[in-house]
């Protein structure tokens, strides 16, 4: 039997249309997804996809129409729960600079603790712990809006560390920065997942992002399309396509050599693996053939 | 004679406070008619800063910004021509939406120009049909339409204005891979078939990997690195060097020729990848 931390059970969800209009479509629909305690998730999907939504719906900033979404058994829909609900899951948005409430690092990551009641030593050492987690703690006295946007998203994800949550589910969070800030934020997830046996949900539309996870999910119209290791759905590159996404560039290309007869192996991924790959093929040993 | 150049550009933010930083240190560019030039460098590197100079919105400390060979600060008259010569998109231009429908969102431009209204009414189709925007969409708020829509809007509405060089703040930032690659594809249709002079600014080494015909690095306020995109992406260590990634696929080819197999190194797309690899592999017999 799995452990599951997040349960999504035939959830359904739309948007409110404005008075006398028709009511919007679903945007997710009918989805039944389990997220198994310790696990590191990607949620692909192209925009408008519903990935969104699902991450809303993960800690009960919406409930849905019809199904329902147990955190820990907890469901999202009895607002007795949300205090105990939003301390489990800790959501992550994309733009760093709406998630800054504070003007000093330290009192920022120190906000959501302060609203849970948490006693002021304990927080101190919280903060402290949550800054070290992020790689941020040499910052603890600056003022975020000095920060770069990489920098800035770490102390919003120790905000979150802060109030000890469960699982982390993040929504694009490194759709604004650039390549530095992204490799930051990557590590940082990564090594939570590694080190603290976080549960991490990360919702991304960058292929790279999810070829290194242990579940991808791919959604599409407000559905799960696919469901399988990275290898898996990357290997259905027809169906990404009509969902509106690539495989990774390298991933391609191995594709493409291999439409073309070369013999390589399935499940490339990544830039080192095909690289990998090809020397075995174009390395010194092969001279050897006449 | 280059259609907009910058002559020995320095920025001073904050002169004569505790705060002072110099975000550009003696740029000097060079841009011909027609091109499509990528800007390239990490947060912070100054490259916002440098095109914020280009059409007179920021003044510079020292040195000079010419349009066809005239500074744009010689006159008030000159600064005005600029604005609307030189066309601004900033990053994220959907949030600075603010109609009550798209028509009038994209003709905010020109009808700041004072064209008459049946000009407006042609440039605002104009520059929708090279958006592709539907013709359904303009009478509908600009609020409703999704992300990647919206982006299309506010990319036309500089557009409408008609400017002889386009100047796009990261266009494809946020976006999934579909409206990259849709974006990517009209702003390189409207420079072919206008022969506009683009300029785009990303951080996303594979995006101008695949339509710049020229990039400039910039790094710490400064121009570091600048030529065909052959010659700057070549030289992968020195990207890594100013806080960039290497393209995907190049990175692939640096790894084989890191193991000492005999392989190129100026590789970022993938027709040439798949090119190059499929000749080694049938020469070594590999394959058929």
């Amino acid at each position: 039997m799995q452990d599951v931390i997040l349960d999504f059970q035939d959830v359904s969800y739309r948007y409110a249309a404005d008075e006398g209009e028709t009511p919007l479509p679903l945007c997710v629909r009918h989805v039944n997804l389990q997220i198994e305690r310790g696990s590191f998730t990607a949620i692909l999907g192209h925009n408008g996809s519903g990935k969104s939504t699902l991450a809303k719906l993960s800690n009960s900033i919406l409930v849905p129409e019809s199904g329902r979404v147990l955190v820990n058994g907890m469901d999202t829909s009895d607002e007795d729960l949300a205090y105990d609900i939003r301390r489990t899951v800790g959501v992550v948005f994309q733009n760093p600079d709406n998630q800054i409430v504070a003007s000093i690092v330290e009192e920022d990551v120190a906000f959501g603790p302060e609203n849970l009641g948490v006693a002021p030593a304990e927080i101190r050492k919280r903060v402290d712990d949550a800054l070290k987690a992020v790689g941020m703690y040499e910052y603890r006295g600056h003022e975020p809006h000095k920060l770069s946007g990489g920098q800035k998203q770490r102390v919003a994800i120790a905000g979150m560390i802060a109030m000890l949550p469960e699982a982390l589910v993040l929504d694009e969070p490194t759709a604004m920065l650039d390549p530095q800030g992204r490799k930051e934020v990557l590590e940082t997830i990564h090594r939570l997942h590694r080190e603290r046996g976080m549960t991490v949900v990360l919702i991304t539309h960058f292929m790279e992002e999810a070829v290194d996870v242990d579940r991808v999910l791919v959604m599409d119209d407000g559905a799960i399309l696919l469901d399988g290791t990275p290898a898996d759905v990357f290997a259905k590159a027809d169906l990404l396509h009509k969902a509106g996404l690539e495989l990774p560039r390298a991933a391609k290309l191995a594709a493409d050599l291999r439409a073309a007869g070369a013999p390589l192996p399935e499940h490339l991924l990544t830039a080192q693996a095909l690289s990998d790959a090809l020397y075995d093929l174009l390395g010194e040993k092969t001279h050897a053939n006449p | 004679m280059p259609i907009l150049e910058t002559r020995n550009l320095s920025y001073v933010y904050g002169e004569n406070t505790p705060f002072r930083v110099q975000a550009l240190h003696d740029v000097s560019i060079s841009i011909e008619k027609g091109e499509l030039v990528g800007i390239i460098g990490h947060t912070g590197s100054g490259k916002s800063t440098l095109m914020q100079h280009l059409n007179g919105l920021v003044k510079p400390t020292s040195g000079e910004v010419l349009l066809d060979g005239e500074n744009i600060h010689a006159s008030k008259a000159a600064t005005y021509r600029a604005r609307f010569r030189v066309g601004l998109c900033f990053q994220y231009p959907e949030y600075q939406l603010f109609e009550s429908t798209v028509y009038k969102d994209i003709a905010f431009g020109p009808r700041n120009m004072g064209l008459a209204k049946a000009q407006i009414d042609e440039h605002v189709r104009r520059a929708a049909s090279f958006l592709e925007i539907r013709d359904a969409w303009l009478d509908r708020s600009p609020f409703d339409l999704s992300g990647g829509e919206k982006r299309r809007v506010a990319i036309a509405g500089v557009l409408a204005m008609e400017p002889e060089i386009l100047i796009l703040d990261e266009p494809t930032a946020g976006l999934d891979p579909r409206g990259r690659a849709q974006i990517t594809a009209l702003i390189e249709n409207y420079r072919a078939s206008t022969g506009s002079t683009v300029l785009i600014v990303s951080h996303s080494m594979d995006d101008v990997a695949e339509t710049a015909s020229r990039v400039l690095v910039m790094d710490n306020g400064a121009v570091v690195l600048g030529g065909t995109v052959d010659e700057v992406f070549r030289d992968a260590q020195a990207l890594v060097r100013h806080g960039l990634d290497v393209p995907q696929l190049t990175r692939v080819f640096l790894n084989l020729r890191a193991r000492g197999v005999d392989v190129p190194t100026d590789i970022y797309t993938e027709d040439q990848a798949r090119r190059v690899l499929l000749r080694l592999l049938r020469e070594r017999g590999v394959t058929a």
